[in-house]
């Protein structure tokens, strides 16, 4: 999130500085380049109008004059001169050593136009100085005659050089910009990361189970605050919600539980004073096992709620020894219902869930299978790994199930024909706890007859 | 009934008055006398009208913790204490435990649990200073040692597993007393249990298995499972 924030703030400064800095610098380069050259070709025209004379006469007295101008320009910062007569033919330069006098300069591409009446203006690379040259070249008139041509040849580095230097200050300037553009982001978003990260914090140890953790609404910018104070109203609301919940289900069980105790306490008393009559202890038999399936009901709710509740710690368990020993707490009252009662288990499975919610999963999947078991008829329960999951399966050879019920088996409440204790909260409590432990549970028919619960156990 | 040689005193506070009057109704059954008061203040006044054989506490007191009865209560005297309540978590039974209970009862439970816990608590205050469940118990050639957590018949150990052990010692606290079901699951089995009832079914099969003797364990029609000794 800083770092995001850091980004985009720098990249909106580094895009401003482009684009109003490169296109300045491109300009600028231009601007100076004209600059240049207009002066080239003003000094260009002052000079031609002082060797007019001189170039109509050509005699040494006159040109003199000239070749001294040039060299006082010269040495004044100016350009290089070369001046040519009508034919092309060097007469004045203000090279120290004049050694191009006398020599023809009537083919260069430059004198030719200028001889032919037209400012030439341009750059070329001179492979004799070794340097791009900036050169400008005007006729010479003299009346409407065209008596020769000055040409004033600039180093392009000078140019150059000067766009540079400005081109440092802009870059100076962009710079400082630049800097203070970072400084401002880091402030900014330290900031609003702090805010952020705060928010972060509260929410983070609210979905670990904390409903107390409230996030700090008291810094930060306004934005931030109002987002954070709204979530604390928000934290607060659901904490309310979930503690009234969770109170109002244990609150409502536990209640139950005092006049269920005082009315078994009276049951029992009545029990007493009817001892002499068979049909009333029948009848009371019948209420008694009502109160007990009342007393489930309230343990199943208690159950679930805890359950669900995501409260419970995850612990890992070796789950082949509990299904061995499960399996052998189950053998007698399987061999007196005369059930037979199998076990493939394999060795040294761990497997991480809530609390004995394996052993729960196994009794109630047991104890529904050998409910539909018939005298005669076995059931076998397997456990095995399976592609990173650790499986059981608890088979019966009963009348099997149909397709609905075995789709809503885990509801609440739903009984079915294999439901065993009449509260329809086993199988619930089962997906429950599985759901707690990651795992996923099932029921269905198999072709050949009866049915396979299952339990996928993820292995982590 | 387990014969006992007189009637006990006992001292109840709880504030539902249902549950009051069927306890007071059920105590006064077998002939025991019964003091019922309402709230924590008006039970601790009626301390000095003993000599009382057994406190019964309920936790959910109008005036005042039941913790904090149990904790004056225990401050005056060896008087034994059952606290009674609808929560059967486990750190509340440690806690009221710590606090200096006896035995803790957890809602709903029946006239026979009530005679049972009550008879425990009371012959282990007058036996010994032993912490309870601590001492050895006898039945005929049964024999349970609750420190060492082994079970012999006629000399022999038995290879018990933790569960069927505590069914065990559950159902021996009051020997020809039946237990309801749920009773004992309640107790024995953690509080996160649900389970199935026939889990207690199956470790009481195991166990008549071990013991050797069906008997041993009676199964009670419509109530539960009771130990004795066979005949």
């Amino acid at each position: 999130m800083r770092r995001l924030l850091l980004g985009s703030f720098l990249g909106i400064v580094l895009v401003a500085l482009a684009v109003s800095t490169v296109p300045f610098a491109i300009l600028l380069q231009n601007l100076e380049r004209e600059r240049l050259l207009t002066t080239l070709e003003r000094d260009a025209f002052v000079l031609a109008g002082r060797a007019e004379e001189a170039l109509e006469s050509l005699s040494a007295t006159d040109l003199a004059p000239v070749r001294r101008l040039a060299s006082e320009y010269r040495e004044a910062g100016g350009a290089r001169v070369v001046i040519v007569d009508s034919q092309g033919t060097v007469v004045v330069t203000n090279d120290p050593e004049e050694n191009r006098v006398g020599i023809s300069y009537s083919t260069r591409p430059e004198f030719e136009e200028s001889l032919a009446g037209i400012v030439s203006t341009g750059e070329r690379f001179s492979d004799t100085l070794n340097m791009t040259l900036v050169f400008v070249s005007v006729p010479v008139f003299s009346g409407a005659d065209i008596v020769g041509a000055v040409r004033l040849t600039f180093d392009k580095a000078v140019i150059d050089n000067e766009v540079q230097r400005q081109l440092a200050g802009i870059g100076v300037v962009a710079l400082t910009t630049l800097g203070l553009g970072v400084l401002i982001a880091v402030v900014l978003s330290r900031t609003l990361g702090r805010g952020l990260r705060e928010l972060e914090r509260a929410a983070t140890e609210i979905s670990a189970g904390d409903l107390s953790a409230r996030a700090d609404a008291t810094r930060g910018p306004s934005d931030i605050r109002s987002v954070a104070k709204a979530f604390n109203v928000m934290a607060e609301r659901v904490g309310a919600l979930v503690t009234q919940q969770k109170s109002f289900a244990s609150d409502a069980s536990h209640q139950l539980r005092t006049p269920i105790t005082a009315l078994m306490l009276r049951l029992e008393g009545l029990r007493e004073s009817v001892a002499d009559s068979p049909k009333s202890a029948e009848r009371l038999d019948a209420i008694e096992a009502e109160v007990s399936r009342l007393n489930r009901l309230i343990d199943g709710l208690l159950a679930l709620g805890r359950a669900a509740s995501g409260t419970l710690a995850i612990e890992k368990v070796d789950a082949s020894e509990i299904c061995r020993e499960r399996v052998e707490s189950w053998a007698n009252l399987a061999e007196e219902a005369q059930v037979g009662l199998t076990a493939d288990i394999e060795p040294g499975l761990t497997i991480s869930v809530v609390p004995t919610a394996l052993e729960q999963i196994l009794d109630v999947y047991i104890d529904n299978a050998l409910s539909v078991s018939s005298t005669g008829s076995a059931i076998s329960v397997a456990l095995e790994s399976d592609a990173g999951y650790v499986v059981l399966r608890v088979r019966d050879h009963g009348p099997g199930l149909t397709a609905l019920a075995a789709t809503r088996a885990f509801d609440r409440f739903w009984r079915g024909s294999s439901s065993y204790d009449g509260t329809g909260l086993g199988l619930a409590i089962v997906k429950q706890l599985a759901d707690a432990s990651g795992a996923a549970v099932a029921l269905e028919s198999l072709p050949e007859g009866g049915a396979e619960a299952t339990a996928r156990f993820p292995i982590l | 009934m387990v014969g006992h040689n007189r009637g006990m005193r006992i001292l109840l506070i709880e504030d539902d008055a249902a549950i009051a009057d069927a306890i007071v109704d059920s105590l006064e059954a077998v002939s025991w006398e019964v003091l019922s008061e309402r709230t924590g203040a008006a039970g601790l006044a009626r301390l000095d009208d003993g000599p009382w054989d057994v406190l019964l506490l309920d936790l959910g007191l109008p005036d005042m913790d039941g913790s904090e009865v149990a904790r004056i209560a225990r401050e005056s005297s060896h008087l034994p204490i059952i606290v009674i309540s609808a929560r059967g978590d486990e750190t509340d039974r440690v806690l009221a435990l710590e606090l200096g209970a006896d035995d803790y009862l957890v809602k709903p439970f029946g006239m026979r649990e009530l005679l049972a816990r009550i008879r425990a608590v009371h012959r282990r205050s007058g036996v010994s200073v032993e912490k309870p469940h601590d001492s050895v118990l006898t039945l005929g050639e049964l024999t349970i040692d609750p420190r060492e957590r082994r079970v012999y018949v006629g000399g022999t150990e038995l290879g018990l597993t933790p569960k069927e052990f505590d069914v065990l010692q559950y159902l021996a606290q009051e020997p020809g007393t039946a237990f309801r079901r749920e009773a004992i699951l309640q107790d024995v089995w953690d509080m996160n249990w649900y389970g199935s009832t026939k889990t207690l079914d199956a470790h009481v099969a195991a166990l008549r298995k071990k013991l050797g003797n069906p008997a041993w364990i009676e199964s009670v029609r419509g109530v539960g499972f009771r130990l004795q000794e066979p005949r």
